[in-house]
């Protein structure tokens, strides 16, 4: 995996976080509200995803309690926690920022630097 | 989060393992499962959705690894997965656990005990402020001390006050005379062994009081009263461990006096004897300064800071050599310096530092075969660690099983280490204390440093040859170990090589201490054969201990009034017994005493240049021997020439002496002994007789020349009863003790025991010596058994297929067997010729440097380096190689050839 594992990592755990920050979510369920939202242009490892999950978990930004899934399966729903929610907002406005210079570094003409 | 919930969520994690385990399970599945039922809604083919669900999501088990990885706990869990899987393993290959185990546990408790005590009696620091500038001082010629060759004699006063006054090199001078008294606390009389010492006593040694004071400098003045520091052995035994002992009186000698301290334990002065109990004030005499005639003073001395003890010596020969110019009359014999660990620990080392070396060599014979067993399992295990690092086991991962393995393997073998190091600490305690050589055997215990020593020993070597199959497993490797399984037919040569190196060097070490065994063993029953040269039949023996207070105060040479009269009423007494045939009086017994030299000069015979004198003590010296005129009789020796004593040798007549055939031959070589005069000891005497050669210092040693002198004219303070009975002498010893009681009841009987015991104890050294060394050789052969067992049963297996093959291609059975047996032998004779030259070399260095001394002669002389031992051990040896493969090879070609080649 490589130093790609690396990038993903942190734009992986972003994507998570959005994904439970509407509503408690199952590891399988995140993947799809994840899917669904990016319009099915993002491609998650599903192996990569619980790994993720485990360690937002122990980090303290999500936390899990079993319950039942649409079709009566024993599931595991992950949901944000106040110290996730503050960390989530901060990431997003970094994430925002760092988007907004890198996008504006791309887009300058050589007359302009 | 905080760190206190998150370290609880931790804590509480720890405790949760299996739960966890099992929900990664469970979320894991009902993910691929709802993913499944997604796909077959989209219309797949149930069989084929399962299938691209499971493909999508990648490897289960890493995923699993990577979670745990994730939730920080891994370290704990992966242990206690290992610890499981560890104990699994030792189960699954417990012929391994059940030879590698109590092998190892032998070696490090075996090592323990006999490194607890040569530490303790050796490496230990005595208890006295800076034991290193504490010496003894003798007097007698320089040269008397070697190394440990102990030739000196006890001080006089006179010779005390000179070195005080005119020696630069101390800075305090004392002295203990040995004093027995009797205490008299309402029961029976007891007498109790002390030393009257010298003012600075206990500042020159400079231990402090246990409870109470040391004696101090009010103490010694003459007519103070009477004070006793005492021993924590007496305060303990005799006195309860009383906790207000200090200011008690108790009655000694019938004098009251205070108990004023408490040694603190383990305090021991002396350099031989028993332990001293009390120690008593010296009041200095009038005239003291000029008393060159009571010998028996015993000089300690403190050295001044950065002067050494060779120093101190040539100073005290200056010192001697300017009195003995000033006053040719004085008989000054000048002053012997010896350091006081040297005099302590004496020649004790010898025994114990074979002892040591002999289970250094056990415990690395321990070692290779643990080694050994670790190697065969590791390369055995090298497919195991390529599958799982191809799996994607992290590195790390396997490196912390392999430790928790090692772990696990360590700490059994220390456990059972530890129980043997603790019941052989105490049977080692119980035989040597027997014997009776060792100093400080008290002070031993078993030493937790050398356990841990040999615990961490144990793990370094479990874990280097455990991580051998990492090594291997290198990623670039892992292709090469999966598939080379099946395609080797045997092992590689450099795999086996090790393996061959073990058991070659495993016969070397065990045998030299088989070699070493069957020596010692062989010389101690030659001992046991040699006769003593007089007859020990019916001969009973006892000490008399002379109590001061009821006989007076003992010095050499004095008249005696009262121990004339006692020793001739315990002579006449016990001779009138029924049952009795003869009674002698001695002042040492046969084969109980060391060899006290003094030299000799004749009369009218030139004395030899003095620079000739120094060459060797043993030259010029003899022993002198005090005996009663029935001694020789009752020991059945046989004149040679001249007579006996008789009534007329005694007190007051000429000073007369009957000496051995040793000293004739060596001093009167070609002349009639008879009638000349030779001075020993400072005393002119006349020889009268001389008698046949019997063993008086011990079995094994050539005799020495010896003088013997009427007891009647030279009166020791004490005296060895002979008696010999009729017929049994040992059923008469309630007799005899009985009119000893009636004669005087305070006079202790001490040490009866028939004169055969007092032979048979006279080798115990030597039995203790042979019995160790010889425990030691067979536990080691035992271990080198099992390792050539363990070795080719691994190599055989290692060799299945190629056995298969050879049997396929119509080998016949028996050329297989002999194949692998003769491999065992080609080994084993190797490590004969390799054993033989290190045990021939090691020998010549036993019985050269190490095992022989004057004191303690040896059991292992050059001549006994037979080679008969040698060719007999190494015979053994093979014999063992060739039973020890025999099996492992029967059930290599016993398999069936296709099964053999089809396995793996």
């Amino acid at each position: 995996m490589g130093d790609q594992l690396d990038l993903l990592q942190g734009t992986l755990d972003m994507l998570i976080l959005k994904a439970v920050s509407l509503g408690p979510l199952h590891g399988y369920g995140i993947l799809l509200r994840i899917q669904q939202i990016s319009k099915d242009r993002l491609e998650i490892p599903q192996g990569s995803l619980y790994p993720a999950l485990y360690r937002l978990e122990h980090q303290g930004w999500i936390i899990s309690q079993w319950g039942e899934s649409e079709n009566k399966r024993k599931a595991k729903y992950y949901r944000l926690t106040a110290t996730g929610k503050r960390r989530f907002q901060s990431e997003t406005e970094k994430w925002n920022e760092m988007a907004g210079v890198i996008a504006g570094i791309l887009a300058a003409r050589p007359e302009e630097v | 989060m905080t760190i206190w919930n998150r370290g609880r969520h931790w804590l509480r994690n720890i405790f949760r393992l299996s739960r966890l385990e099992e929900e990664m399970d469970v979320e894991l599945r009902s993910h691929i499962e709802a993913y499944t039922e997604d796909l077959i809604r989209s219309g797949m083919v149930p069989e084929e959705a399962g299938r691209r669900a499971r493909i999508e999501f990648g490897s289960i088990e890493q995923t699993k690894e990577e979670c745990r990885h994730a939730r920080g706990i891994n370290v704990i869990e992966a242990v206690s997965h290992d610890l499981r899987y560890a104990l699994r393993i030792q189960r699954r290959s417990w012929t391994f656990a059940a030879v590698a185990v109590p092998t190892l546990g032998l070696g490090i408790g075996t090592a323990a005990a006999i490194f607890s005590v040569v530490k303790a009696v050796i490496f230990n620091p005595l208890p006295f402020r800076e034991p290193a500038r504490l010496v003894h001082v003798w007097e007698g010629h320089q040269h008397y001390y070697r190394g440990d060759q102990a030739f000196f004699s006890s001080a006089r006063p006179g010779t005390l006050y000179d070195w005080l006054t005119q020696s630069q090199s101390f800075e305090r001078i004392t002295a203990y005379r040995w004093k027995s008294m009797l205490l008299t606390d309402g029961k029976q009389g007891e007498l109790l062994e002390g030393h009257e010492v010298y003012p600075q006593f206990f500042e020159t040694l400079g231990t402090a009081a246990y409870r109470g004071r040391a004696l101090q400098t009010s103490d010694y003045q003459a007519n103070s009263p009477h004070v006793v520091v005492i021993s924590h052995a007496m305060w303990t035994k005799r006195l309860g461990a009383d906790a207000g002992v200090i200011g008690r009186r108790i009655s000694l000698d019938r004098e009251s006096y205070e108990i004023v301290g408490v040694m603190p334990p383990g305090f021991y002065p002396a350099y031989a004897g028993p332990y001293p109990e009390l120690w008593t004030p010296h009041w200095a005499s009038e005239g003291e300064k000029e008393d060159r005639t009571t010998w028996g003073l015993f000089p300690l001395a403190r050295l001044k800071a950065g002067v050494t003890w060779q120093q101190a010596q040539t100073e005290l020969d200056v010192i001697s050599e300017r009195m003995f110019h000033d006053n040719p009359n004085l008989d000054q014999g000048g002053g012997v310096v010896v350091p006081m660990d040297a005099q302590l620990i004496g020649s004790s080392w010898k025994l114990l530092l074979l002892l040591a070396v002999a289970v250094g060599l056990l415990l690395l014979v321990a070692c290779v075969n643990v080694a050994n067993l670790l190697l065969a399992r590791a390369v055995d295990r090298e497919r195991e660690f390529a599958i799982r690092s191809a799996l994607g086991a992290r590195r790390t991962r396997l490196i912390l099983q392999l430790f928790t393995e090692s772990l696990v393997f360590a700490m059994a073998a220390s456990i059972l280490g530890v129980a043997v190091a603790a019941a052989g600490t105490r049977g080692l305690l119980t035989m040597l204390t027997r014997v009776a050589i060792l100093p400080r055997l008290e002070s031993v215990r078993i030493d937790f440093g050398v356990l841990v020593f040999a615990g961490c020993l144990t793990l370094l070597l479990s874990l280097i040859f455990s991580f051998v199959p990492l090594l291997r497993a290198s990623r670039k490797h892992e292709y090469d170990a999966l598939k080379s399984e099946g395609r080797v037919l045997s092992a590689t040569k450099s795999k086996r090589l090790l393996g061959q190196l073990f058991v070659v060097s495993e016969f070397v070490f065990s045998l030299v201490l088989l070699i070493l065994g069957v020596l010692l063993t062989k010389s101690f029953v030659k001992l046991q054969r040699v006769n003593p040269g007089f007859d020990a039949t019916n001969l009973l023996t006892f000490r008399l201990a002379v109590p001061e207070v009821n006989y007076g105060k003992f010095s050499w040479g004095a008249k005696d009034a009262k121990r004339q009269t006692l020793y001739e009423q315990v002579e006449r007494v016990l001779a009138e017994v029924p049952g009795i045939d003869s009674v002698a009086l001695a002042a040492r017994l046969p084969l109980e005493q060391k060899f006290n030299p003094s030299p000799v000069t004749v009369t009218g015979r030139a004395p030899k240049p003095k620079s000739l004198q120094t060459m060797d003590s043993y030259e010029d010296s003899t022993g002198t021997q005090m005996v009663s005129p029935q001694y020789f009789h009752a020991l059945g020796v046989s004149p040679l020439k001249g007579r006996f004593f008789e009534e007329r040798d005694c007190e007051g007549a000429i000073k007369v002496a009957i000496v051995n055939d040793a000293f004739a031959r060596k001093y009167f070589p070609d002349e009639d002994p008879i009638g000349r005069e030779v001075t020993v000891w400072f005393a002119k005497t006349m020889i009268i007789g001389v008698v046949a050669d019997f063993k008086l210092l011990s079995l094994d040693r050539t005799t020495l020349p010896e003088i013997f002198w009427c007891l009647r004219q030279e009166l020791p303070p004490n005296v060895w009863i002979l008696a010999r009975g009729k017929s049994n002498a040992a059923s008469l010893g309630g007799t005899l003790r009985q009119k000893i009681q009636e004669l005087d009841p305070d006079l202790p009987v001490q040490e009866m025991q028939p004169m055969k015991e007092v032979i048979s104890d006279s080798l115990s050294l030597k039995r203790v010596t042979a019995t160790l060394i010889g425990l030691v050789a067979m536990l080691s052969v035992l271990l080198a058994g099992s390792g050539i067992y363990s070795v080719m049963s691994y190599s055989v297996r290692q060799r299945r297929k190629e056995m298969g093959i050879r049997v396929a291609f119509g080998a016949n059975r028996r050329d297989v067997v002999n194949l692998l047996v003769g491999e065992a032998c080609r080994l084993g004779a190797v490590g004969s010729a390799l054993g033989s030259a290190v045990a021939a070399a090691f020998g010549q260095l036993v019985t050269h440097t190490v095992y022989i001394s004057p004191e303690q002669a040896s059991s292992l002389t050059p001549e006994s380096l037979s080679p008969a031992a040698f060719i007999l051990c190494s015979m053994f040896l093979l014999v063992l190689a060739i039973v020890a493969s025999y099996a492992p090879a029967r059930r290599a070609v016993k398999a069936d050839p296709l099964i053999a080649l089809r396995d793996e």
